[in-house]
């Protein structure tokens, strides 16, 4: 699996996650919490620093990547004792809680479950683990122009990609050469912490949340496969999670944690970008701290136009043409019932999903004037809108559209089904069973 | 009315995890069975490959490009069989290095019965240039 060198790299990544959430969410954040989201927040900030080398001198080095982390950690220490001195010698809360213990049990069991997967398929499933992550990463990392990336020649890794799971891989491999592990290493992360995030985050049934998605099959198997989805699963959970606490208590820790997570999976995929717009638009009409959730995202939203600029390489997915032609071919109605079909056949692969679509369904049905009333109707509207993107996306689909479904569905399915667990039981009727005790 | 549906809606959340565990377990105890299997030799069947392109490319300008197509890693002991799909991708590397077409003729044949691979080859007027274990480079017959 090659060297081991690059867990230097991911420790300094985590202790500049680490560092920065605990200035972002202050000392009453609970300990678990920001353990479990520290990879991920530090790998955003690692990542969004060497796209940054890239996009303003198309170069990126272990000594300058360095010196960036100093800076910025240096940064962050510096803004916290001067935005908030009492802060600096506050006690961290860091009693234990009964999720606590909860998030530390799902997390053991998503763990063994991930192994043994992965050991059997330590290079990840799948073709595009390899054709399109771990290719990119390579491009990255041995190329003297890092735009070769964007070759035409390359079309089916889909050079328009955002890069932030091929630079995390590269950042490892600074410190050691290429390795096998690190990719692996930050699949399990984000499994693993992802699951643990949902035990902390989803209140009285967090315990019985995480506990769904771990026993998900496709979770586990998506987070082995060694794709980029389980990364935006985390980025828009995190979010998700964050936003809700910012309309709870207008809080502006909350709203801006809730910017940097949702700007964070922009420089993932795409459909993290569709998250994005989605969540800004739901808050523009729902949630007051506007200013700081745009702040926030600022800096990777900018990243990745500034990446899609630098790519100048079209959508295969998506195009003005294929849309005039979708409208003018008088099939989209038909189109619309395959992609629906292929919903319905694919919530029904029970060695994919169990039975959790359908659990959804029935919290649905049966609690659904709880679910509308105005707390949670925004929460739902996330949901809704998201799930019509990605099916104007299929509508619409420059590539064929059976082929699209064939390849994509699932791994669609995976990065919105952490927030469906979060929704359906962080809310009715599991808080109302709260109440009533 | 209320109790009813919690009932429901509890039943319904355990039997889903309960049932993805055990979905799971099975899953789990496959691959480990997968991987008590008696170990490939070291990336026999890629090395071959492997070698082949890095012989034909490794005096030429798209050297270093192959680089990042082929796989440096080391192959480990334990490989279920069908892990050398993912080494054998480089049969696109033909195409990535000379998009002008030298080797585009060229694809890589993996897991086809041997009759699927002898019709196809007929079909496609195919010659075999490399073979190693299950795999083959398969070439358009030049003229």
């Amino acid at each position: 699996m090659g060297s081991w060198h690059f867990l230097a790299a991911y420790a300094a990544s985590f202790i500049l996650g680490w560092r920065f959430l605990r200035a972002l969410l202050g000392p009453r954040e609970p300990l678990p919490a920001v353990l479990v989201l520290a990879p991920a927040a530090g790998l955003a900030l690692s990542s969004f620093l060497l796209l940054a080398q890239l996009l303003m001198s198309d170069q990126m080095s272990l000594g300058r990547s360095l010196v960036l982390h100093g800076v910025l950690l240096g940064l962050i220490e510096v803004i916290r004792l001067r935005v908030a001195p009492a802060e600096a010698g506050a006690k961290v809360d860091s009693r234990l809680r009964g999720n606590d213990i909860g998030a530390a049990a799902v997390m053991s069991i998503a763990a063994v479950l991930f192994l043994a997967r992965a050991l059997k398929s330590p290079y990840g499933t799948g073709l595009d683990a390899w054709a399109i992550w771990k290719l990119k990463a390579r491009f990255l990392f041995y190329a003297e122009n890092w735009k070769d990336v964007f070759s035409p020649i390359l079309d089916f890794s889909h050079p328009d990609y955002p890069l932030f799971y091929p630079l995390a891989m590269v950042w490892g491999w600074f410190f050691g050469g290429e390795s096998a592990a690190a990719p692996f290493l930050l699949s399990m992360t984000a499994t693993v912490c992802l699951a643990g995030f949902m035990v902390l985050s989803a209140g009285r049934a967090g315990l019985a949340a995480g506990l769904l998605l771990a026993a998900t099959p496709h979770f586990i198997g998506s987070g082995a496969s060694q794709y980029a989805d389980i990364w935006t699963a985390f980025f828009s959970l995190a979010a998700l999670v964050f936003a809700d606490r910012a309309f709870r208590s207008d809080g502006i820790r909350e709203a801006l944690a809730a910017g940097f997570f949702a700007g964070a999976g922009c420089l993932v995929k795409n459909e993290g970008l569709l998250f994005y717009a989605v969540l800004a638009a739901v808050w523009m009409f729902r949630g007051k701290r506007r200013i700081a959730l745009i702040v926030a995202s600022l800096p990777f939203v900018i990243a990745a136009l500034c990446f899609k600029m630098a790519a100048a390489t079209p959508s295969h997915i998506l195009s003005w043409e294929a849309v005039r032609g979708h409208l003018a071919s008088g099939h989209l109605g038909a189109r619309a019932g395959v992609v629906a079909g292929y919903f319905v056949q694919e919530v029904f692969k029970e060695n994919a999903w169990v039975y959790a679509w359908f659990f959804f369904a029935a919290v649905f049905v049966l609690y659904a004037r709880e679910l509308l009333n105005a707390a949670n109707a925004w929460r739902l509207g996330v949901l809704a809108l998201l799930s019509g993107g990605y099916f104007l996306v299929y509508l619409f689909t420059a590539l064929g559209l059976e082929m699209h479904l064939v390849t994509s569905f699932d791994r669609i399915l995976l990065q919105i089904f952490p927030l469906f667990v979060y929704v359906f039981l962080s809310g009715p009727p599991f808080t109302e069973a709260a109440r009533e005790r | 009315m209320n109790r009813a549906k919690k009932i429901l809606v509890l039943s319904l959340l355990a039997v889903t995890i309960g049932f993805g565990f055990w979905k799971q377990g099975k899953t789990a105890f496959r691959s480990m069975a997968e991987m008590r299997r008696p170990a490939v030799e070291a990336g026999a069947d890629a090395r071959i490959l492997k070698d082949f392109f890095v012989q034909r490319f490794g005096k030429s300008a798209g050297a270093l490009k192959l680089a990042y197509v082929s796989d440096r890693r080391e192959a480990p002991g334990r490989r279920h069989p069908l892990e050398f799909f993912y080494d054998v991708q480089y049969g696109f590397a033909p195409l990535i290095l000379h998009p002008a077409g030298e080797l585009s003729d060229c694809e890589v044949l993996d897991f086809e019965s041997a009759g699927e691979r002898q019709s196809r080859l007929d079909a496609k007027s195919l010659t075999v240039l490399k073979e190693s274990g299950g795999l083959q480079i398969v070439c358009r017959e030049e003229g």
